[in-house]
């Protein structure tokens, strides 16, 4: 399956969990939140499998403000 | 006045300094004024991980003991504001959140903010008056 993160297409196994992708990309899981279509995912759904197509947006604290 | 700690929800701060990240040219510049200022609550922003560049800020924060406060820079809408305060609260762990206001249509985060929690500090105009365009207010939110 094709998902999105931060508007980069991703080629997926079936049934690939939001943990599993940021492993894949190896994205570190400390200091990052999730959203996929647009509504933040906590981690405790983090097991949780992707839906082909998903939009998968990775966030963390950047300098600025 | 300059004694007194800085308590923002039941939690105490021993500098009343509120710092930004922003504007330093590197981390190891950013490092040496966050300890020069020898304050203990710093602004962050959110955006999109790069992959390739780690979260250097995160990392230099927490090794000096300094805890991160996002803020909502970059938002264009409420519904942006928002958003941003809940990517905040999921990646960072806080209820804080430091509104940057930019327009009119922000007010409408900051009554949904007030709503969810309690307004704590805000410096020179009251929660309900109008906007000032590019104007900013430094509000420290909990989020219920």
């Amino acid at each position: 399956m094709k998902v999105t993160v931060n508007d980069e297409a991703v080629e997926l196994d079936e049934q690939t969990t939001v943990a599993g992708l940021l492993e894949t990309l190896g994205i570190p899981d400390k200091g990052i939140a999730v959203a996929v279509d647009w509504t933040v995912l906590p981690r405790s759904q983090w097991e949780l499998p992707l839906a082909d197509g998903a939009k998968v947006e990775v966030v963390t604290a950047v300098q600025g403000g | 006045m300059a004694d007194q700690k800085l308590t923002i929800a039941g939690r105490s701060f021993g500098s009343r300094l509120i710092m930004g990240t922003g504007g330093a040219a590197n981390l190891a510049v950013l490092e040496a004024a966050l300890v020069a200022s020898g304050t203990e609550l710093t602004t962050v922003a959110l955006r999109r991980i790069d992959t390739t560049g780690g979260t250097g800020v995160l990392d230099l924060l927490s090794r000096l003991g300094i805890t991160p406060l996002p803020n909502t820079a970059g938002c264009r809408s409420a519904a942006e504001a928002v958003l941003t305060a809940q990517v905040a609260r999921e990646a960072l762990h806080t209820d804080w959140i430091q509104r940057a206001r930019r327009s009119s249509r922000s007010c409408v985060a900051l009554t949904y903010f007030q709503r969810g929690g309690c307004c704590l500090t805000c410096r020179s105009e009251s929660c309900t008056s109008s906007p000032t365009k590019n104007s900013t207010w430094l509000l420290a939110c909990c989020l219920g």
